[in-house]
């Protein structure tokens, strides 16, 4: 045996453990390499393309789409868009999620129901969500509008301002992004160890001195995790534009970049111009989520 | 079963389903597959004739499926031309004409037309028999032909003691400052016009004071004409008066400002006919032609029309054909034409509409036919419609500079259109 390991190749030893791996591996390798791999190559390589989704041949076009993306005001709209709404919905989102999350901790009568209040949000359809909001911002019939006339003020008309609509976006996000969050900020305060708070408060430690060094060091993990996951979640925002205002007034003022994508290469046949939209938002994602991994080895505490 | 009858048994499955019928033809039927928009009675209608063609026809079976909006419509077409798949004749809105036809994923069917089993033209309005004419084919035929109509509140006219719908267009902005209805404290109770979001009805407006925002073949174009600017800057100010109106599409757009009486009037076609006439708003709306300008009365049709597509086999489009045919006769048309509002728009079509065009709607409708000018040029151009667009919103919405914004409008149309035209 000793001897025939000594002149066989390692593949040919233990055949057996390869044709299992390979049976494992293999069908979740071919799918991705299918529905993941190839998509991102044929896009790239669509990006040095002028290919218009319907001839069924493109033209090499070099670095054309690139120059003129960097060139193209539309691009850093859609951008700046999906940088404020990200932001928004992952720190906005993230603070009062954790806010509800100590309130729904408080021992109550019907804690379980207002705890399934809560989430709802989140199970619900983005597109349902957003039909609701458009009911709820409209100006002459939305409870908002009551509201602004029993103050006596002329509320502003989110949906029909070029300035204020990206905001109704917003609004669904961060919504929606509490309701996930709040879940699991509460998973997180009920695993907290109650031997450090009671040693704490033994020590004189406040509630917010109790806050500070002890309940949001331990609760990195999940505000690392959401962060990351809203992030993802936050970028790739379409139903909601697409519900709510397609990208206007005057387009592109609230759309998102993965919408802003669909109307270059579904609504104008740009399929090699949105592919570079898409090799671009590709690599600035992955720079942020390295940025986060980043940040993550020096602040997240996972309690060893 | 052992090892090897498995593999005999499904090596003769198959054979078996290849060499089975693929469902294009079997026993001498011909299956076509007929991709359609418009929900309601415009979708009813066409699903009627289909049955009706399938019961004359009994060699070439028709299959009527519903696809979503016009642009979902368009969407699905374009990933069913990369898959080379998809039906055979389509329903087309009049924006994806050019694109779809110069990508080949259209058929010419000048060929057709021209032939023998080809059809009789001569009754349809000039321009609405070139409107599908790019580079010398025809790849799009009219059929749910709209005219642009304006729909008021006769109440709201009463009140402010206005005889009829406006003639001319500064009648009309004189009619939309009029009124205009304010409450004690100046908030606009009632606005004399909600604007659609679209820029449709200003072709209409534009071409009738004798502007114009392109020619056919993109060689000048012109969203900076001074008519433009003259229009934009009228519109810009009845807005800054609080007399017009420009309601966002999710909240119910201009019709809902219409239906919910805080507009007198929308610049509208046809096809909001079911949604204004349909149920009792609690008022009721009159319906007239748009306004003539200085330059006469021109109109700008909308609607879809029938194309077929290219991954239609050859063996199969003679049957495509007699389909399109089929749905463009004039019987056809005429019944479309009863069923939902759209025009008959062909001599013969109206002929045989009958007594239904005595209707006063119908009547209003189809005087527009003689002024209609199917010129489908801004619609067909994303670089022209989208930087037309944006600088109709950035006016109204935005209150910006409507020459400043025009110009530049007029430049990224410029520089859009020779990328469209391949001269990047």
């Amino acid at each position: 045996m000793k001897a025939r390991t000594k002149t066989s190749p390692f593949w040919r030893r233990d055949r057996r453990e390869w044709a299992t791996f390979l049976a494992f591996v293999a069908p979740n390798a071919l799918l991705f390499g299918a529905f993941t791999f190839w998509p991102i190559l044929y896009s790239v390589w669509l990006s040095f393309t002028d290919w218009d989704l319907l001839r069924p041949t493109n033209r090499f076009v070099g670095l054309a789409n690139y120059i003129e993306l960097f060139y193209d005001s539309g691009f850093w709209r859609v951008l700046f868009n999906t940088a404020v709404y990200t932001i928004s919905v992952v720190v906005l989102g993230q603070i009062l999620a954790f806010l509800l999350a100590i309130l729904l901790n408080v021992p109550l009568r019907g804690q379980r129901l207002f705890r399934t209040i809560a989430f709802l949000p989140h199970v619900t359809m983005t597109a349902a969500a957003a039909l609701v909001w458009v009911l709820l911002l409209h100006p002459q019939y939305g409870p908002l509008s009551a509201l602004y006339a029993y103050a006596g003020i002329a509320g502003p008309n989110l949906l029909v301002s070029s300035t204020l609509a990206l905001f109704a976006v917003i609004l669904v996000g961060v919504w929606k992004e509490t309701a996930f969050a709040s879940l699991l900020f509460l998973a997180g305060l009920q695993n907290l160890p109650r031997d450090c708070y009671e040693a704490a408060s033994i020590e004189g430690a406040g509630p917010i001195a109790r806050l500070r060094h002890l309940t949001l060091p331990l609760m990195t993990p999940t505000i690392f995790f959401l962060a990351v996951t809203g992030f993802i979640q936050a970028t790739k925002a379409f139903d909601a534009v697409a519900i709510m205002t397609e990208g206007g007034p005057v387009y592109p003022s609230s759309s998102m970049y993965v919408y802003h994508l669909y109307v270059l290469a579904f609504r104008e046949y740009r399929a090699g111009f949105a592919s570079a939209f898409a090799v671009v938002f590709f690599l600035i994602s992955v720079g942020v989520i390295i940025a986060q991994f980043r940040y993550a080895a020096r602040r997240v505490h996972y309690g060893e | 079963m052992n090892k090897r009858q498995f593999v005999g048994f499904c090596l003769a499955l198959l054979c078996v389903a290849s060499c089975g019928d693929s469902g294009d033809t079997a026993g001498g039927v011909t299956s076509i597959t007929y991709w359609r928009t418009l929900a309601g009675a415009s979708g009813e209608a066409q699903d009627e004739l289909v049955r009706r063609h399938n019961e004359s026809t009994p060699t070439i079976q028709v299959t009527s499926e519903y696809q979503g909006t016009y642009s979902d419509l368009a969407t699905k077409l374009v990933a069913a031309t990369a898959a080379r798949s998809g039906p055979d004749v389509t329903q087309l809105g009049t924006f994806e004409i050019r694109q779809f036809a110069r990508s080949g994923a259209l058929v010419d069917l000048r060929s057709y037309l021209d032939g023998e089993d080809g059809i009789d033209r001569t009754d349809w309005p000039a321009t609405m028999a070139q409107a599908g004419e790019i580079d010398g084919g025809i790849y799009w035929l009219p059929f749910n032909v709209s005219v642009p109509v304006l729909y008021f509140n006769e109440q709201a006219f009463a009140d402010a003691r206005i005889d009829g719908a406006p003639k001319t267009w500064d009648a009309f902005f004189a009619a939309v400052r009029a009124l205009t209805v304010r409450e004690p404290d100046g908030t606009v109770r009632r606005h004399g016009l909600a604007l659609w979001n679209i820029t449709w009805p200003l072709f209409s407006m534009i071409w009738s004071e004798g502007g114009e925002l392109t020619t056919r073949d993109y060689a000048t174009i012109t969203l900076n004409d001074p008519v433009v600017v003259r229009l934009l800057s009228e519109l810009q100010e009845l807005v800054r008066e609080g007399a017009v109106v420009l309601p966002d599409r999710a909240s119910g757009g201009h019709r809902g400002a219409f239906l919910n009486q805080r507009a007198a009037m929308i610049l509208d076609s046809q096809d909001a006919f079911g949604e204004i006439f349909g149920a009792d708003h609690g008022f009721t709306a009159g319906l007239a032609v748009y306004p003539s300008g200085s330059a006469g009365t021109v109109y700008a049709p909308g609607g879809g029309g029938l194309a077929m597509l290219a991954t239609c086999p050859e063996s199969k489009r003679a049957a495509a054909w007699s389909f399109i045919r089929f749905m463009l006769a004039p019987e056809q048309i005429a019944y479309y034409a009863k069923q939902t509002g759209y025009a008959a728009y062909s001599g013969r079509a109206q002929a045989a509409a009958g007594a239904t065009l005595a209707e006063p709607r119908y009547a209003v409708i189809h005087s527009a036919l003689p002024n209609i000018r199917a010129d489908f040029s801004v619609n067909m151009s994303p670089a022209i419609r989208n930087a037309f667009n944006e600088a109709y919103q950035k006016i109204l919405v935005d209150g910006a500079s409507v020459q400043e914004t025009l110009d530049a409008a007029d430049a990224k149309a410029e520089s859009g259109i020779q990328r469209e035209l391949g001269g990047r």
